[in-house]
Formats: structure tokens, C-alpha cells, sequence
């Protein structure tokens, strides 16, 4: 196993740092989305009755519509940066205490709640918006 | 000897009702009652309280002045003697539920969420609900241990006596399950759980601390800190561009509205989205439908938010679903109302005329459950499509412009 030298160290350690350490940075500052990059993703079977607990609660925590960005994913004005697993799986940083991970399930998302609740969800197709 | 009857909040109303009947108990209503508004500073109307009291009402028509006068005096003196530590003790009579092989425990019904046990006094009836009922919920048990407790519930048809000492603490429902104008919050100081012969059948190990959450689910969140509180991710006190260009990218075309009549007298602009897709609308086709969003946020003068309301359309969940989702995100409420719907509240009390829901509750943070339905869905006799409201208003703000 290869040692970091003491900058090494330090830098490593800053980067841990400014990613909260694997578990995706953020800060407490609102952070706008950005005009034109990134894409927009969205609840799938928002119709489907058994998963409207789910929606609810994706709906509270502002991931019900999500903007990912590279390694930047806007849960409304809540900023998730980095923190993307080798899957591909990006924890994100939500209010309250609620812990959700977007990950990738074939061309689409999926939002996987702490708690145990998943949700399917579909990028929009560009030029849509919210009904 | 004091009826004690256990009582189910509204919002519950689709779970099975848990009633129990009366049941000795040698609690002081009027007592609670005064130390209820000791604790919380509401006021008693000494006046309507005494008009209720038997000295008043065998008066004759020519002493009841007097006699009002006097007793409405001694009762404010007794209301000031009070001590807001005082303990008290009640006998309730419960049932146990059945085994849950998934958790492995039985449940005290008294001790769910939307619970209460009522005191009558002055007239009035006041619903006492204690805001660490669920550290005492469960009676775990291993399957083995269960089979013979079972059976021993059985003999009696699961029904129990629940001894709780508890004291008054505050106002309202932290679990927001029990609404209404003279909720007692309590803390319950030690409970048994009795047979009908009086012999202890459990005893709860409680916990000091609140918990609002609904049973099985995930633990309530942190304390409600209104500067950092969000509304489906979206923010208070932040400029309009930066509002504007996140509901731009998220959810389609913003439009800038200027101040009309009715509003708040520090707003002079809104952003609006959909705005009224959220409500059906009789000849239009897309209003009120799942998935449709709905968001309004009002400015101030300098271009910055204030106030920010985002709906959603759902189609049926129940209101249980509704508030353990809401106590799991922000944690202990403030104040609950029913009226038209339901609304949970957070945060400190602003202006009546910052809350988008009059009735209230009035907080910076409210989260609202309401019905839509058209004449087709009525016609059906199908289950109703829910819309849920929730409104941040800027507190700081607000508590600086008076």
C-alpha cells in the first residue's frame, strides 16, 4: 500500500473535507441551478398509488424533480456536489434528518431513500417542464 | 370517580378506533385544566369558567352577580396558586394489539399516535396527549414469550388498565395527530401496564425526550431551525434571479406578477408557476391532476423572497401518511387545525396575513392536506386526489417589519 506524504496527506484531507467524505458535499447557502447544463430528472408512475408514500416523501425532501449537473445534483435549491460512488450513486444532502441516494438503474434513475423506499425516475425530455 | 375514554384525532379516522370505556381514576379535570393554561399562559376566561361552576348555577337570579363575582375571584386566586410541576395520576382502561410477528412486540393502543384522554372542566373539554407515549408504545417480546402473554390477553379480551403519572408541560401536539383548541401536552413521568385484577402486566422503560414519529418508521427529524428550513428544497431570504433561475430549470416557465389587492403589505411581486394547476377547476382539463406542481413566491422590495409556497398533487394517501411523512421532515409541530383540511404547523407565529391558510395554524413553516375532486371523480364514488401545500415565510423578516 502506497504512503501519502505529509502534503499528499493534507490535500487529501481537504478534499475528504470539502466532499463531507464520500457522503457528497453541501452547504447551507441556497445555490441556484444552473441556466442551461445539466438534466432534469422527475418522478416516473406518478399515478401509481403504491409508491404515493414515497412521492411524498420525495415530494418534502425537493427530490421529487431533481437537476444533475456533472457531479452537482439540485434537489430545488439544496446543492449536493460530489461525493458519486464508483456505480455511480451519488448520496444527496437533504433537510431533516432524510437520506436519499440517486442512482443510476439502466438508461434510468432511481431514488433510494435511507428508510428503505425507491422511486423510479425519468429524465425530461428537453423543452418539458412540471405540469 | 372520573370517566376516562381514550379518544382518536380525526386524522386518524380511517384506522381502526381505538375507545376504551370508563374506568376509575382519581385525576382532577379542573386541576389539569388550570395548570394547562398556568403551564402555557393561555388565558382562562374566569368569568365563563365560573358561570359553569354548581356554587353559580344554584345561585338565585337575585345573588348569581355576586356569587359570579366571587367565585370567578377565588378561581383566579386558585389558578395563581397553582404549581406547574404538580404530578398527576390517571387510570385509563386500554386494550393490548396483537402480536406483530414483523416487529416482534405488541402495541399499547392508548400510546399511538392520535390518542388522547379528555378532562372535562369549565365546560370545556380538554384532550390530554403525552408527548413521550411512544418510548411506552411497545411491549417487545420474543415469540415464545409472546405465545403465553397472548393467551393471558385473551382471558380478558386484550383489555388492560394503563396507570400513567404525567405532568403537563405545554401546548398542542407535538405529533400534530390531535387538533382542536385545548390540547394538553404532558409528559408522561411513569407508567404500568395493569390486568383487570391489578397486577402489573408490563411496565414501559420511557424516554424523556419527544417522539412524534409514527411507529415503524424512521426516527423524527432534528429540532426545526427556520433559518436553515427549506419547502421542497426551495429557500427564504435568497434573491429573486437566483429563485427564478431554479424554478426555471426545475419546473418551466416562471411568470413575474406586480402587487395586487389583498396582499401582504410588504409584498410587491411574485413569481408564479402553474399557478393554478394545483386546483380543479370545473371545463378544464389538467387542473388538479398527480404530478402537477405549483409554486408561488412573493418578493419584497429589494428584489428578494419572502414567502414560498409549493403544491403538489398526489393521488390518495391518508392524512396519517400525510403528518408522520411531515413530523419525519421537519420534526415536533407547533400547532395543528382542522377545518376544510388539515394543517400542520412549525416555527415561530407570524402575521395572519403572511399564511396562505387563514384558519392557521399561524407559523412560518405550514404543511396542508386538501381533497380535490371534480364532479366525474364524486359521480365514481373513487377515492379522492389529495393536494398538498406546503409555505415557508421568512420569520426574521417579517418579526422586523412590524
Amino acid at each position: 500500500m502506497a504512503h501519502l506524504q505529509p502534503l499528499q496527506r493534507i490535500t487529501a484531507l481537504l478534499l475528504c473535507a470539502a466532499a463531507a467524505c464520500g457522503g457528497g458535499g453541501s452547504a447551507d447557502a441556497p445555490a441556484a441551478a444552473p441556466s442551461r447544463s445539466g438534466d432534469v430528472w422527475e418522478l416516473d408512475s406518478i399515478d401509481d398509488r403504491a409508491r404515493t408514500k414515497a412521492a411524498l416523501l420525495a415530494f418534502v425532501s425537493g427530490t421529487h424533480v431533481l437537476l444533475v449537473d456533472g457531479n452537482d445534483t439540485y434537489a430545488g435549491m439544496r446543492l449536493t456536489s460530489g461525493g458519486k460512488a464508483p456505480d455511480g450513486g451519488q448520496p444527496l444532502v437533504l433537510g431533516g434528518g432524510i437520506e436519499a441516494t440517486l442512482a443510476p438503474s439502466g438508461d434510468a434513475m432511481q431514488l433510494r431513500f435511507a428508510s428503505g423506499e425507491t422511486l423510479p425516475m425519468r429524465k425530461r425530455v428537453s423543452g418539458g417542464s412540471a405540469r | 370517580m372520573n370517566a376516562r375514554v381514550l379518544m382518536l384525532g380525526a386524522v386518524l379516522l380511517a384506522a381502526p378506533l381505538a375507545v376504551a370505556p370508563a374506568q376509575d381514576g382519581d385525576l382532577d379535570d379542573r386541576l389539569v385544566a388550570l395548570t394547562y393554561h398556568k403551564v402555557t399562559g393561555k388565558p382562562l376566561d374566569l368569568n365563563a369558567a365560573a358561570e359553569q361552576s354548581d356554587v353559580v348555577r344554584r345561585a338565585s337570579t337575585f345573588d348569581r352577580p355576586d356569587v359570579l363575582t366571587a367565585e370567578s375571584a377565588r378561581l383566579g386566586q386558585e389558578l395563581a396558586a397553582v404549581d406547574p410541576r404538580r404530578e398527576f395520576v390517571v387510570k385509563v382502561t386500554d386494550n393490548i394489539s396483537e402480536y406483530d410477528h414483523a416487529k416482534g412486540e405488541f402495541s399499547v393502543m392508548l400510546f399511538k399516535p392520535g390518542v388522547y384522554v379528555t378532562a372535562n372542566a369549565f365546560g370545556k373539554a380538554y384532550q390530554i396527549v403525552f408527548d413521550n407515549a411512544e418510548s411506552a408504545r411497545a411491549i417487545a417480546m420474543a415469540k415464545e414469550e409472546a405465545r403465553t402473554f397472548d393467551a393471558r390477553l385473551n382471558q380478558s379480551s386484550r383489555a388492560v388498565v394503563d396507570e400513567i403519572h404525567f405532568r403537563v408541560v405545554g401546548n398542542g401536539d407535538p405529533a400534530g395527530a390531535v387538533t382542536g383548541p385545548l390540547v394538553v401536552r404532558a409528559t408522561i413521568t411513569s407508567a404500568r401496564v395493569l390486568d383487570r385484577g391489578g397486577a402489573v402486566l408490563h411496565t414501559p422503560t420511557l424516554s424523556a425526550s419527544t417522539t412524534a414519529s409514527a411507529p415503524g418508521s424512521a426516527p423524527a427529524a432534528p429540532a426545526f431551525d427556520v433559518a436553515k428550513a427549506d419547502v421542497a428544497g426551495l429557500r427564504v431570504g435568497v434573491k429573486s434571479k437566483d429563485l427564478e433561475a431554479t424554478l426555471s430549470r426545475l419546473f418551466g416557465k416562471v411568470a413575474r406578477v406586480q402587487r395586487s389587492n389583498g396582499w401582504y403589505a410588504g409584498y410587491t411581486a411574485a413569481l408564479e408557476v402553474n399557478s393554478m394547476g394545483c386546483m380543479t377547476i370545473p371545463g378544464r382539463n389538467r387542473g388538479g391532476q398527480p404530478g402537477n406542481v405549483c409554486i408561488t413566491a412573493y418578493l419584497d422590495g429589494d428584489d428578494v423572497v419572502r414567502s414560498v409556497r409549493v403544491e403538489r398533487v398526489f393521488p390518495f394517501l391518508d392524512g396519517e401518511t400525510f403528518r408522520s411523512t411531515l413530523v419525519r421532515r421537519y420534526g415536533v409541530v407547533s400547532a395543528a387545525n382542522e377545518g376544510g383540511g388539515y394543517t400542520m404547523g412549525w416555527g415561530p407565529e407570524v402575521d395572519q396575513g403572511l399564511v396562505y391558510d387563514r384558519s392557521g395554524p399561524h407559523t412560518a413553516l405550514t404543511a396542508s392536506y386538501a381533497t380535490e375532486e371534480d364532479m366525474m371523480s364524486s359521480a365514481l364514488n373513487s377515492a379522492p386526489r389529495i393536494r398538498i401545500t406546503l409555505q415557508l415565510v421568512d420569520a426574521g423578516w417579517a418579526a422586523a417589519k412590524k
